[in-house]
Formats: C-alpha cells, sequence, structure tokens
C-alpha cells in the first residue's frame, strides 16, 4: 500500500542558514505522527512545506503517491487540511460561517451552499460538541472551543490527511487531551507537531524527533524517546518509565540542572536516589 | 440534527430587520430623495408621474418638471447610490482581505492619487472645453499610477505583504496629497475653488451620458466580489489558513486591490473624493450584526447612505449646495461615534 506521506530528502535553508536538512519520512495510511523537538527545530517549517505554504529547496514530497506540486492547489486543499495558529482571535465570524470556510475547495464561483453542505457543517459542529455555539461569535469563545471550532472546519474540508501546528498550545490540560483524542476519533491519517513529550508519546502511533532541522530519530515512542536523546536534544535531565495505562513512555523531569544553578548537590542526590542514567550536558 | 433546530439568536432577528429595512429604503427612496430639492413645487406625486411618463410612457408631465426630475435630480441620486454601494463595497472588501479594520480606498492612497490626477488635468487644462473632459480621465491615471505605486513597493513578500501595502498605501496617500496642496496653492482663486469643491465631493456633475461607466464598473466588481465571497471570508481567518483552503492569497489580495483602485478612480473621477464612506459603512454594519459579514447589505446601505447624505447635502443650505465629502464626514464620524460608545464591548 502506498503511504499517506513520503518525505524524501526534505531541504529548505533562509538566507544560507539551514532550516531543514535531508528530512525524510513516510506516514502509514491512517496513523498518528507526533512531531517533537525544541524550540527552533524546524516542526513549522516542515509541516509549511507539507501544506505547501514554502517550497523546500531540494526534495520530494508525495501525497499517496503523488507529487504534491504536481496537484492544483484546490484540488490538494480537498485532500490536505491544516489546523493552524494563525487565526486571529478578534476574528469576527460567526462559528458556522468559520466552519463553512471548510467547503472552500470544492465550490466554483457563485455556488451556492447546499442543504447538504449544511448538514456537514452541522454535523461538524456536533463532531466537535459545538453546535450550541454556532451562532456565537468566533472571538467569544474560549482557547479550547476556538481549537474544536478550526477542527470543525478541517473535518467539512473532508481530508485525508489532516496537519495540525501545535493544537494543544496554551489549552489546560483537559482540553490538550480532549482535542488529540478528537483528532484521533476522526480517523485519518494526522501528523501534530506537539511540545508536550509526554502527551504526545501517549496520544500518537509514531514519533518524529527533529533537532536543527533535522530528523534525528522517528519511530514507536519507547524507540525515539531514551533518556539519552532527551539529554542530547532538549538538554534537560530525566528518567523514562512505562506509563501504566498506555504502556507508553512516561518521562519524569528533574530540576536544577540550568548552568545558572549553582547548588547541584542536593539535585545530584536526588538523581542518585531515583536512578537516573544521562544528565543534561 | 438540522440548522433550523439551533436556537435562534438575537443577531439573526436584527440581520432580518436589517434587511427589511434596506429593502423598505430601496422602494421609498427613488421617489422620495428625488422629490428634495431647490424647487418646493416638485413633490413625490410629481415624482411619480415624471417617472411614470418616462419609463412607463403614462400621462402627461410639463417640460420643466420633467428636466429636473428627469435630467437632474433622477440621475443625481442613482449615481449618489452607485458611488455609496462602489465605495462600501471597496471598503468591506479591503478591510477583509489586509484583515486590517482601518483599509478603505483612502488608506491605500487610490483617493489622493484620483485628486492629485483630477487637479492636474484641471490646472493644465483649465478654462479650456478639454478641462471637463481630461478631469475624469487625469483621476483616473492618478488612480492608476498610485495603485502601481502601492503595488510595486508591497514586494513579493507574502508574509509582510499587508503591512508593506499599507505602509506605501499612507506614504502615496501623503505624497499625493502634498502635490495636489502646492498645486491648489499656485491656482488662480477661482480654479482653487472649483476644484476646492471637487476634491471634497459632488454628484452636482451627474448626468445620463456619464453614468453608464460607474454603474458598469461596480455592477462587474459587485459580480467578481460576490463570486469570490468566500475566498474574501476565508482569507479573514489568516493568509497561511486561507492559503490551506486553497487560495492564492497573494494574488487574491492584489487583484481585489485592484478590483477596488479601478471602482475608487472612476467614482472619484465622476465625483471627487468622498471619504468615510468606505471605512464606516461596513464597520457599522459590522457592529449591528456582529459576525454575519453580509456583503450585499453592506452594498445596499453604502447607497442608501449616500443618496440622503446628498439630499441633505442640497436642501441644508437655502441658497447654495454643500460639498457631500464634508457631509459623509461629518455625520459619519458622529454617528460612528456615537454607535462605538453604545455599544463598547466591541
Amino acid at each position: 500500500m502506498k503511504p499517506a506521506l513520503k518525505a524524501d530528502n526534505i531541504c529548505w535553508s533562509v538566507a544560507e542558514k539551514s532550516i531543514l536538512s535531508g528530512v525524510s519520512f513516510s506516514l502509514t495510511k491512517g496513523k498518528v505522527l507526533g512531531l517533537i523537538g525544541p524550540n527552533g527545530a524546524g516542526k513549522s517549517s516542515l509541516l509549511r512545506c507539507l501544506y505547501r505554504y514554502i517550497r523546500p529547496d531540494t526534495g520530494h514530497i508525495q501525497l499517496f503517491g503523488e507529487n504534491i506540486n504536481r496537484m492544483p492547489l484546490q484540488v490538494f486543499a480537498r485532500q490536505v487540511a491544516v489546523v493552524l495558529q494563525d487565526t486571529p482571535p478578534q476574528l469576527e465570524l460567526s462559528l458556522r460561517q468559520l466552519v463553512a470556510t471548510g467547503l472552500t475547495p470544492y465550490k466554483r464561483l457563485f455556488e451556492r451552499d447546499s442543504a447538504e453542505d449544511n448538514n456537514a457543517v452541522a454535523t461538524a459542529l456536533t463532531q466537535v460538541g459545538l453546535s450550541s455555539l454556532a451562532d456565537e461569535v468566533f472571538r467569544h469563545l474560549s482557547g479550547g472551543e476556538k481549537q474544536r471550532a478550526l477542527i470543525a472546519r478541517a473535518i467539512v474540508q473532508k481530508p485525508l490527511l489532516l496537519l495540525l501546528d501545535e493544537p494543544t498550545n496554551h489549552l489546560d490540560i483537559r482540553y490538550q487531551i480532549q482535542i488529540l483524542e478528537l483528532v484521533r476519533s476522526l480517523g485519518v491519517s494526522v501528523i501534530a507537531s506537539i511540545h508536550d513529550l509526554n502527551l504526545a508519546a501517549a496520544m500518537c502511533d509514531d514519533l518524529l524527533l527533529l533537532h536543527q532541522g533535522q530528523v534525528v530519530a522517528v519511530g514507536e515512542a519507547a524507540a525515539v524517546l531514551t533518556e539519552q536523546r532527551l539529554s542530547d536534544v532538549f538538554g534537560v535531565c530525566s528518567r523514562i518509565s512505562q506509563h501504566p495505562q498506555t504502556g507508553k513512555p512516561l518521562i519524569q523531569y528533574f530540576y536544577g540542572y540550568s548552568p545558572l544553578v549553582a547548588d547541584k548537590a542536593e539535585v545530584d542526590a536526588a538523581r542518585r536516589d531515583s536512578g537516573a542514567l544521562y544528565v543534561a550536558k | 440534527m438540522s440548522l433550523s433546530e439551533s436556537p435562534p439568536l438575537r443577531v439573526d432577528r436584527r440581520l432580518q430587520s436589517c434587511w427589511l429595512v434596506v429593502l423598505l429604503g430601496l422602494l421609498v427612496t427613488p421617489l422620495a430623495a428625488t422629490a428634495f430639492g431647490a424647487a418646493d413645487n416638485i413633490g413625490v406625486l410629481e415624482v411619480a408621474r415624471v417617472l411614470g411618463h418616462k419609463i412607463a410612457g403614462m400621462g402627461q408631465v410639463s417640460a420643466i418638471d420633467q428636466r429636473i426630475v428627469w435630467e437632474l435630480r433622477f440621475p443625481r441620486v442613482l449615481l449618489a447610490f452607485v458611488a455609496g454601494c462602489g465605495l462600501a463595497l471597496c471598503g468591506y472588501v479591503l478591510q477583509s482581505v489586509t484583515r486590517n479594520p482601518l483599509a478603505d480606498p483612502y488608506l491605500f492612497g487610490i483617493s489622493a492619487g484620483a485628486s492629485f490626477g483630477g487637479v492636474l488635468a484641471m490646472t493644465l487644462l483649465g478654462g479650456t472645453w478639454l478641462a471637463w473632459v481630461s478631469l475624469p480621465l487625469g483621476a483616473f491615471a492618478g488612480a492608476c499610477l498610485s495603485v502601481l505605486l502601492v503595488l510595486i513597493m508591497a514586494g513579493s513578500q507574502a508574509e509582510r505583504q499587508v503591512e508593506r501595502l499599507l505602509l506605501s498605501g499612507v506614504a502615496v496617500s501623503f505624497m499625493f496629497g502634498a502635490f495636489t496642496s502646492l498645486l491648489l496653492y499656485f491656482s488662480t482663486p477661482q480654479a482653487t475653488a472649483s476644484l476646492l469643491f471637487w476634491t471634497l465631493g459632488s454628484f452636482a456633475r451627474a448626468d445620463w451620458n456619464t453614468l453608464w461607466m460607474p454603474v458598469v464598473v461596480v455592477l462587474v466588481a459587485l459580480v467578481l466580489i460576490v463570486g469570490y465571497r468566500r475566498q474574501i471570508l476565508a482569507m479573514l481567518s489568516g493568509d497561511e489558513t486561507a492559503h490551506t483552503l486553497g487560495v492564492r492569497v497573494m494574488q487574491m489580495r492584489l487583484g481585489m486591490l485592484l478590483l477596488c483602485s479601478l471602482i475608487t478612480a472612476t467614482l472619484v473621477a465622476q465625483c471627487g473624493g468622498i471619504g468615510f464612506v468606505g471605512l464606516m459603512v461596513p464597520h457599522l454594519l459590522r457592529l449591528l450584526l456582529p459576525g454575519r459579514h453580509p456583503m450585499m447589505l453592506t452594498a445596499l446601505a453604502g447607497g442608501l447612505f449616500m443618496v440622503w447624505v446628498d439630499v441633505v447635502a442640497r436642501s441644508l443650505l437655502p441658497t447654495q449646495e454643500l460639498p457631500v465629502g464634508i457631509i459623509t464626514s461629518a455625520i459619519g464620524s458622529v454617528f460612528f461615534l456615537a454607535v462605538l460608545h453604545q455599544r463598547r464591548q466591541y
């Protein structure tokens, strides 16, 4: 079977500065891939390449075996929906209208919304639990509701692949879990960049760890998240155990290893007691 | 779950009443607005009789009534309506595609360029019969020049396009404003008076021979804007999001800017610079109907507003006419401040 998405040797640089170099990976249909890495690792840039907002200097990206740059933008938008952070929080648009913009790639000029379209919008709003707020204005919603509204729009877009750029940003933990469970329940292939490593480990099928524009590791969470890598890439000291419910890696961090902290003795003692193997450089 | 099950909100009822008011206005305005003017003996009945005679060939009317109603006032009402529609539409589109609530034809220097072109044509060819021919052409050329400058300055960087468009628009606007002032400073007092009147805006030059131009331009623009309404709405959510919805963001924005320039240039050439309508009418409808973005309603309300402002301009002073631009700015700003004050949460 062809992979949902296959990226091959993606390189992109700005003003001689390399942002992405030699990124290759593939995503199996129906799987959820978590994109992790420190700030500035190139997660957003990689996603931008995938949704064609920037064009990589070299490399190919294939969507179900087809080169994405050969597809008309509108056709591409019917297969790939993206949830981003750039929607103005003060947007004066009713939820129903916002979600209906997901129909844009399917509509010809002057084409009106059909009863079927209205149903699709209403169903999507129900699916994200916002049907009672359909006439509310976007800017009056809470952070979690806003994020769910954007996902409802993506649902209306009927994509085969859903990309999300930090969908859990600025949300409290309940909404973080809720949003990712909602995304999983859609049954489409998903790539999401996530900051919280424990959340990423628990909610994604596979993880892709980026560091300085390169793929450090890709695969199952247990293989990607090791104490050594967390130390090398994030510069933190941690201990990894198994999550009692999911069996996925569970990371506990140790504090006080920043060079700014003078008294290390206490922290070192704590580390010895807990049996952590690696210390941040 | 069907859409009709969701509870109807106050805003939806208000949307209906707004439509009702505008439709009523559209019914009443042609007769009522035409009946206002210096000649007191022409009322709504006379207007109805003349229009009935002209359009349906019914009855008999006096030649003087016919001239005043059909040759002077009616084209004027129509021009005011078309101008109001066009300017409100420009404001709606520009505010949406730049996501800037201050965007209107003035902010992009279109009006300043058009005024400068018109004033330049008048100064160079003033006094000759060529002046009245060259004025609209000059205004149009000036508007095109300013848009060209703004577009060149906007560059090809997607991320900073909006910012650069707005900044260069403001700069171009000031530049042409200075040139216009310079020309006015060195021209004769009579020329200055007529130029000033024109730069402040007036519908006094409306006549059937030139009316087709703004009508065609505004209609064509309206059709295009209705056609691209999904893309315009999608751009409210941000450039990257619009891109992921299949919208070619940069081309769309430049195309819409060109379209608005065309509308503004045509209107300035016909009736001078009329401020504040493009900025205010879309805002007013957003204040009244938060989150609905009714495009047609905005255009029609802009048209009606302009017609009645022109009625005020014609009848406020007994002996002379006021430039309509002064009234739009004066009434408009005060009204706008009042609404803004009343609805503080906006």
